[in-house]
């Protein structure tokens, strides 16, 4: 490769060399607990007793920053630590503790593996969790939500689970960071003097106001005190640094801390600097996953263009920078209680990342900075950032093609598609405003929301919809534990119409939707009173201009996201229902029922025939997928009536993650085919693994059948591809035409996963041999070697088109 | 009319350009020993049984119209001469593991299944092959299918071996935008030796069809010790520059097909032969380029 003449770093390094050293450096770390910032925030705690909650977590966040452990690592150029260590868990115990138990398995369970010393785990048990043990949001979330709910949730086969949101904050918004690039802190510092100013004596909310402008206050100076102890220690290291090429670097670096984020950025490096600072602090002070970036190619985009035009920094450098910052975004992951992480699994803090689009004005936003963020993307490739690729009409075919080609080259199931079209027409009908709806970008996985001003608590909870059918058929009774959990809906035995069926699917579904949406809003009422997001606060537009807390409705828009899981494996058992047992009496309702309660065992041959005999979603053959349509829909706009606290709408989701897998146990066996206790459809609106048979277009066709429209929150379509059908310009090029006809036709998120199943049977004997292979799992993508051995073996399962 | 298929098969990306949605229609006069569609030779249905899926469970045997299958150990064995045209039963078993491979269709049903991939034909220049078997054998069926699909505005491609009459080919050209024709070998012993039948009318009707102005692209599966030597390759190419034909591509020998004949109760004699190398295809393709050829559509 010819030589780069630097211009803005020093040379002596290439690009490929720093970020093959740095990526290197973060894959091969252990990940581990560090307890630390459980030690900084319960003694600010214990000191703040008596002051209102909404400054003692300010207070917290700034004596967190203040004492924090903080380093630079060899070869960084973007600096900022996480935790004491690299990829190293933070615990908050204000929201909630692990007891031993949970503690003693981290190290050892299967997924998201994390070490702890013996040392800390005493120091956990003994020095911190007894302070916490009345007062952290988990535990005082027992007289929030209704009892007759906590008694429905103590089921381990409860059709949904909120609690682990009483667990964390909130996470999951889009920070603007546009904005802190544009004033910094400062900005909005001196907005917080001025709302404090001109507060009205008379105002009902004053005290509220006063607290939270002053909240934000103390954070601005814990910001400012942050930055300027990384640029101390840059400076001395500088001083002891022998190396002169990283002298200067060093030197660079704490120029940089000296400014941002405190001040607004000046330059390109500035910016990504500032930028990482912003959201790496809101990850130190809250429990929360998928704080996501945005729209990094435009956000980041007048500094590139400025810098490259005024010639202090070539094309090569910002790559080089990208990279830098990239590889930062694996530092950052989260310890979550086992169940939890099983449910979400692979150390997904899922920082989102979204290029391409369409801009304000509605016409292509691809730009220079876009093509060098994928080739980024391309070198770093790990599961962070969890970078996404919007669609537009608009965006040519030219960009489509680079990132299957990355796709195809690395193997690995990244860089989902969105569909703009569809995306922002479905944010109007939720009030959303044309030019922000323009705006979105992705949060967490799949869920498309309005970038820097929106509450959108998206991952909130899962529903399981096939316990609502396991219900239903049975008149209320789980068959895993013989407990009357739902309302009694009726005997399938009397039914003698396909209507009763779905009657009663749809009380059950009602029943628990509005139990889910109490507990929900409980929560919500507990976050607010107890756990502000201030931090969180300062960057969503709404906050400051109303006073009122992200918790509290402040945010321009307030949304609660919830998905739906299993409406493939509903929809294809109604089918099978009304098919095999209403129309053509090949089934008897006796055999139906004893199959399910029995997991077939005395009738092995009936579950062929459910799997056989009546079609499944995913063909193309509207009997089924109108079916699947159906359960999609009834559950969105059962959801969809519903307002939290502070009037923000139920957004319903049609997406998984891993879920599908853990929710899959609590349901006994279906009459689609499917066994007891076996994971759900995975990704959503995805068929049903090795059901659709007819390949992608037409499983295309029938995934568009469903309503995106409708689950606003993101739905997830996987579609698993076999190199070998991509391996010419040509066939690339059928890929991209595919995926434009499936986004005219309704489609809004299309995931490809482009690798051979020997791959993956290899990894699962050889993990240390396949540690960057990076798959995705049902909307986010994650380390295989990280994930559940049952996860893994469901990935393989899937279908595999063109074989 | 009423003809007989046995696959429609979506997403098909190499037959032709764009996304193709590929019509296998039923029966051959050819009997390539190569083949890796045999379930397409008899233009009848015909049953198949894929002795993996089968669960044993002998549903079956107790419900089969003329004892057609009889069990067998923990699987079952199937009586051809025993078959009378009459699958009906076949519906019972509950795996799929037995199964009819072809039934007849209407042609306007088959082009409402072909009609389900339009919106990906107009976003990728796609549309329609029909395949086989040899397509142009059923010729009404095929007729009507090629209108009616024209009529759709669905772009058209047939892929044939060329054995028909020369009538067959004029009737259909009007409504086929590419033929895919298929040479195997310009030996006419050859030709006898691996396919059962003689060369001659497959040449004529290819120079025929040439002169006539149609769209054709000529392909040859790549048979080790049969036609794979680069003298083989030449000779068909000198023919097609006689024709002047500049569309050609090589299909290489795979073993993808080889459990079907099994499933058939067919005998298969190349299980052994091994696949072309890579390099030589690579090499071979390179030379089919340098004389001018192109293997786009």
């Amino acid at each position: 490769m010819q030589e780069v003449k630097k211009k803005l770093l020093p040379e002596g390094i290439d690009r490929k060399t720093r970020t093959e050293f740095l990526n290197q450096a973060m894959r091969s770390v252990v990940p581990s607990i560090c307890v630390e910032r459980a030690k900084i925030v319960t003694e600010s705690y214990k000191r703040t007793e008596g002051k209102p909650f909404v400054m003692r977590r300010a207070i917290a966040l700034k004596d967190l920053l203040e004492q924090m452990t903080i380093f630079i690592d060899r070869e960084e150029l973007i600096v900022g630590n996480h935790g004491s260590r690299p990829r190293a868990a933070l615990i908050f115990p204000e929201f909630g503790t692990f007891d031993k138990k949970e503690l003693d398995l981290m190290p050892v369970r299967k997924v998201d593996t994390l070490q702890i010393s013996e040392e800390d785990k005493k120091f956990l048990l003994e020095e911190i969790y007894p302070y916490w043990e009345n007062r952290c949001t988990g535990n005082i979330s027992r007289y929030y939500v209704d009892e007759k709910i906590m008694k429905v949730l103590d089921s381990p086969y409860r059709v949904f689970n909120p609690l682990s949101r009483t667990r964390s904050g909130y996470g999951h918004y889009l920070p603007n960071i546009e904005k802190i690039l544009k004033v910094g802190f400062k900005g909005i510092e001196e907005e917080a003097y001025r709302h404090l100013e001109n507060l009205d004596l008379m105002d009902p909310e004053l005290t509220e106001k006063r607290n939270f402008y002053k909240s934000m206050v103390i954070i601005c100076e814990g910001v400012q005190v942050f930055q300027h102890r990384f640029a101390e220690l840059a400076a001395n290291m500088a001083l002891e640094e022998t190396d002169e090429r990283r002298r200067k670097e060093l030197l660079l670096i704490a120029e940089n801390c000296r400014r941002v984020p405190y001040e607004p950025a000046e330059s390109f490096y500035e910016a990504l600097q500032s930028y990482w600072f912003t959201i790496l602090i809101d990850y130190c002070g809250q429990n929360g996953s998928a704080i996501s970036g945005g729209r990094v190619d435009q956000i980041f985009y007048p500094y590139y263009k400025k810098d490259i035009e005024s010639g202090v920094m070539v094309k090569e450098e910002a790559r080089e920078l990208l990279e830098a910052l990239w590889v930062k975004h694996s530092d950052i992951i989260k310890a979550g209680t086992y169940s939890s992480a099983k449910n979400n699994g692979g150390f997904a803090t899922t920082i989102n990342f979204v290029l391409g689009g369409v801009d304000n004005d509605g016409n292509d936003a691809v730009n220079e900075l876009t093509y060098l963020c994928l080739d980024a993307e391309k070198s770093v490739f790990n599961s962070e950032p969890n970078t996404s690729i919007r669609i537009s009409s608009k965006n040519p075919d030219r960009f489509m093609k680079r990132v299957i080609e990355i796709l195809v080259e690395k193997e690995g199931g990244k860089l989902p598609f969105f569909n703009d079209d569809i995306i922002i027409d479905a944010l109007q009908d939720d009030d959303i405003s044309l030019e922000d709806a323009r705006n979105y970008a992705i949060v967490g996985c799949v869920e498309p929301t309005p970038y820097g001003n929106t509450m959108g608590r998206t991952n909130s909870c899962y529903f399981n919809l096939a316990k609502c059918l396991e219900l239903a058929l049975f008149d209320g009774k789980c068959q895993m534990s013989g407990q009357q959990m739902g309302p009694k809906t009726g005997k399938f035995e009397d039914f003698t119409s396909f209507e009763q069926v779905k009657m009663a699917y749809e009380e059950q579904v009602e029943y628990f939707v509005k139990m889910m949406v109490s507990s929900l809003n409980a929560i919500g009422k507990l976050h607010a009173d107890y756990t502000p997001h201030i931090y969180c606060s300062m960057l969503l537009d709404g906050c400051m201009e109303s006073g009122h807390d992200c918790t509290r409705g402040g945010a321009k828009y307030d949304f609660v996201g919830v998905q739906g899981v299993g409406m493939v494996d509903v929809g294809d058992s109604l089918t099978a229902i009304k098919k095999l047992v209403f129309e053509e009496g090949r089934v008897s309702k006796k055999d139906l029922l004893e199959g399910m309660r029995t997991n077939f065992e005395a009738n092995p041959l009936l579950k062929y025939v459910l799997l056989n005999k009546a079609p499944k979603y995913g063909n193309d053959i509207d009997e089924a997928d109108q079916m699947v349509a159906y359960v999609g829909e009834q559950y969105c706009k059962c959801v969809r009536q519903y307002r939290n606290l502070d009037g923000g709408n139920y957004r319903p989701g049609l997406f998984c993650l891993s879920s599908n897998t853990p929710l899959g146990k609590q349901v006994c066996a279906l009459p689609s085919g499917r066994d007891s206790g076996t994971p759900l459809g995975d990704g959503g609106v995805s068929p049903k693994h090795g059901m659709d048979m007819l390949g992608p277009t037409a499983a295309a066709k029938s995934v568009a059948k469903v309503d995106h429209r409708l689950a606003s929150n993101g739905v997830n379509f996987n579609l698993k591809f076999m190199p070998t059908i991509l391996k010419t310009d040509a066939d690339r090029q059928k890929l991209v035409d595919l995926i434009r006809a499936y986004f005219s036709i309704g489609g809004m998120h299309i995931q490809f996963n482009i690798l051979s199943p020997e791959k993956l049977t290899e990894a699962q004997k050889h993990p240390e041999k396949y540690r960057s292979l990076v798959v995705r799992v049902a909307g986010y993508s994650a380390f295989f070697v990280e994930l559940d051995k049952d996860i893994q073996d469901e990935i393989i399962s899937r279908t595999l088109i063109g074989a | 009319m009423k003809g007989n298929i046995f696959d429609i098969q979506r997403y098909s990306i190499h037959d032709g350009k764009g996304i193709r949605t590929v019509v296998f229609l039923k029966g051959c006069p050819l009997r390539c020993k190569w083949c890796a569609n045999p379930e397409s030779w008899e233009v009848h249905p015909q049953l198949y049984y894929v002795k993996s899926k089968c669960i044993g469970c002998k549903t079956c045997v107790a419900t089969c119209a003329n004892h057609e299958v009889e069990a067998e150990e923990d699987h079952i064995k199937v009586i051809r001469e025993n078959c009378t045209g009459d699958y009906t039963w076949v519906d019972n078993c509950p795996t799929g593991a037995l199964r009819v491979e072809g039934q007849k269709m209407q042609a306007k049903d088959v082009v409402e299944e072909v009609k389900k991939d339009q919106i990906f034909y107009q976003y990728s220049d796609g549309g329609v092959t029909f395949s086989g078997g040899e397509p142009l054998l059923q010729k009404d069926f095929i007729q009507e299918l090629l209108e009616l699909c024209k009529q759709e505005g669905i772009s058209t491609a047939v892929e044939t071996a060329g054995l028909v009459s020369p009538e067959v080919l004029d009737q259909v050209r009007p409504y086929v935008d590419l033929f895919l024709y298929d040479i195997k070998s310009m030996d006419p012993e050859v030709h006898w030796r691996w396919t059962g039948q003689s060369n001659d009318q497959i040449l004529q009707n290819l120079k025929r069809l040439a002169q006539s102005g149609a769209n054709i692209m000529v392909r040859t599966p790549l048979i080790p010790g049969v036609n794979d030597r680069e003298e083989d390759i030449n000779a068909i190419m000198d023919y097609l520059n006689q024709c002047g034909i500049k569309k050609y591509s090589i299909l290489p020998f795979h073993q993808y097909g080889s459990g079907k004949y099994e499933s058939l109760g067919l005998n298969y004699e190349l299980a052994d032969l091994k696949v072309p190398s890579d390099d030589y295809i690579v090499k071979l393709k390179k030379q089919i380029q340098d004389r001018g050829f192109t293997d786009e559509f």
